[in-house]
């Protein structure tokens, strides 16, 4: 079954022409050909085509301004664009913003659970919340139960990032859009983090893009990397062969070096 | 208290209490006119005998500007839903708020006793006129500067109109609310004796406003003193309130205290 996810944005309005295809079944999560989106007056991506097979966790890298960020707000649907095809197979996307993006009037629970009522209220029903789940959820990403009724001012920058990560999981996805999630940590606390999220995308086998300008922690992080280009569209596509659990010894093996080059390499060649 | 904050409160009393020292003093050196400038004694003397009236006078022009703060604050709201939601509305009509707000409330005030006659309605209104601007141009600040990615966030969560209006937009426009009711709340008292000054000549509708006009034509100067003092401290209260108010609520709704 497929499900475009297609929402109306409040940003420029687009001519769009998504055309669905009733293509045969296959295990990709996105599929997109000749993907065009322009903002305003400039085009930000250009003819780039995509295929995104499910539970593989996915870097996507650029110099800044490439699009790497309406990249990923375009498959979450979130930007309007024209495709020649465009077909995505998820139904519950989560989004972490590279910030914590909670709401002060709220506790961390009810920031936490705020997903689960808009789910709930879109549905037409009641929203059913599960404090079992959500006592799960705030756990699994490093929180407290006593956290749950405080508020965002009172944590720190990067408790706020796990609050966000809870929320993000609560509706358990298929499928995790993050850009440049904590890019305003300090870097001990952000490859803590990196690999938390690792850990649980890993088991849950959760398809993951990934927006990044850091490459050590992409290649740490992926099964694939794409590299794009100022012309906004993608140059490399780079599988990266690691074993699936990374742990923090692997930064010192001679693979992860050389990946790293390679990856930074063409990193340069698309600066150019 | 700590030091510092003793010598906050300390010094301004002390230098209350100079300046009318000095006053009274130079009433008695230079013997200055009654009519020009009574002496503290003096005005205290009268204040006193006319107490009663005083009183119910302060209490009338309080009344009128709650009744007018609190119609501002409902009618304000509602301005600003329309102007959030209806962009061609926001479009056409809001300019209007913002220049009205330069037109002289003096100007305004025979136009509103012509339509609403004299007495305590014309004022109720001339004080929601005066106060209803802050609270527009503010809450339709806070309904429209969103966060954008919590904006995208409830996008992606599909959320409905009302879940956008009830749970992101009202919720953000709170702070900016009770910036818009602190300024007002100053400007009701303004509104109110404007108003009374004008037209709150009926025998139940005369507050401080008229007062001070009566004063003025009676030549009781020391009246005139007591009800500009009683004005100031009930702009005072006013104000006072509306922050505590405002205070208790971000704070009970934990929002951030500086926002906003």
């Amino acid at each position: 079954m497929y499900n475009v996810v297609y929402y109306k944005s409040r940003w420029p309005e687009i001519s769009s022409s998504h055309t669905v295809q009733s293509a045969k079944l296959v295990k990709n999560i996105i599929e997109l050909s000749s993907l065009n989106v322009t903002l305003g007056q400039s085009d930000i991506l250009r003819d780039l085509s995509l295929q995104i097979p499910a539970a593989q966790w996915c870097s996507i890298v650029g110099p800044s301004g490439c699009g790497k960020s309406t990249l990923l707000r375009a498959l979450a649907g979130l930007i309007e664009g024209t495709a020649e095809k465009f077909v995505t197979d998820f139904k519950t996307p989560a989004f972490v913003f590279q910030d914590p993006t909670l709401m002060p009037w709220r506790t961390v629970r009810d920031n936490v659970v705020l997903p689960l009522e808009l789910k709930g209220s879109s549905d037409g029903r009641r929203p059913r919340i599960d404090m079992l789940s959500i006592q799960e959820t705030i756990e699994c990403v490093g929180l407290n139960s006593d956290d749950l009724i405080k508020f965002p001012r009172q944590l720190s920058g990067g408790m706020r990032m796990r609050v966000s990560m809870a929320r993000a999981l609560v509706t358990q996805p298929d499928i995790l859009f993050m850009d440049e999630p904590f890019a305003a940590l300090d870097e001990l606390l952000r490859q803590q983090l990196n690999q938390l999220i690792h850990e649980i995308c890993r088991t849950q086998r959760l398809t993951t893009l990934f927006v990044t300008h850091n490459v050590s922690e992409a290649v740490y992080l992926s099964d694939r990397i794409l590299v794009m280009n100022l012309e906004g569209t993608i140059v490399s596509d780079l599988e990266i062969s690691l074993p699936p659990q990374r742990t923090p010894d692997l930064r010192g093996s001679a693979l992860y070096i050389s990946q790293v080059n390679e990856v930074t390499q063409r990193l340069q060649e698309a600066m150019q | 208290m700590s030091r510092n904050e003793i010598r906050q409160f300390l010094l301004p009393v002390l230098f209350l209490i100079f300046v009318l020292l000095v006053w009274q003093l130079a009433d008695y050196v230079f013997e200055i006119k009654r009519i020009i400038l009574p002496s503290p004694l003096e005005i205290a003397e009268e204040s006193w005998k006319k107490l009663d009236d005083l009183m119910k006078a302060t209490f009338v022009t309080g009344l009128a500007a709650l009744s007018g703060f609190a119609i501002s604050i409902c009618l304000g709201v509602t301005l600003a839903l329309l102007f959030s939601i209806s962009k061609l509305a926001k479009q056409s009509i809001y300019p209007y708020m913002i220049l009205l707000q330069t037109v002289p409330i003096v100007a305004i005030a025979p136009l509103v006793i012509i339509w609403f006659g004299g007495g305590l309605s014309s004022v109720v209104v001339i004080v929601t006129v005066i106060s209803i601007f802050p609270v527009v141009t503010n809450v339709t600040t806070g309904l429209t500067t969103v966060d954008v990615g919590l904006t995208e966030l409830m996008h992606l969560y599909q959320a409905s109109r009302s879940d956008l209006l009830f749970k992101l937009k009202l919720p953000n426009a709170v702070p900016y609310l009770l910036t818009g009711a602190r300024i007002s709340s100053g400007l009701t008292i303004v509104g109110a004796v404007v108003g009374e000054y004008m037209a709150g000549h009926d025998i139940d509708s005369r507050g401080l406003g008229y007062f001070i006009f009566m004063s003025n034509q009676n030549f009781q100067v020391e009246v005139l003193y007591a009800s500009i003092l009683l004005s100031t401290l009930l702009g005072i209260l006013m104000v006072g309130l509306t922050a505590l108010v405002g205070k208790t609520i971000l704070s009970r709704w934990a929002y951030p205290l500086h926002q906003g």
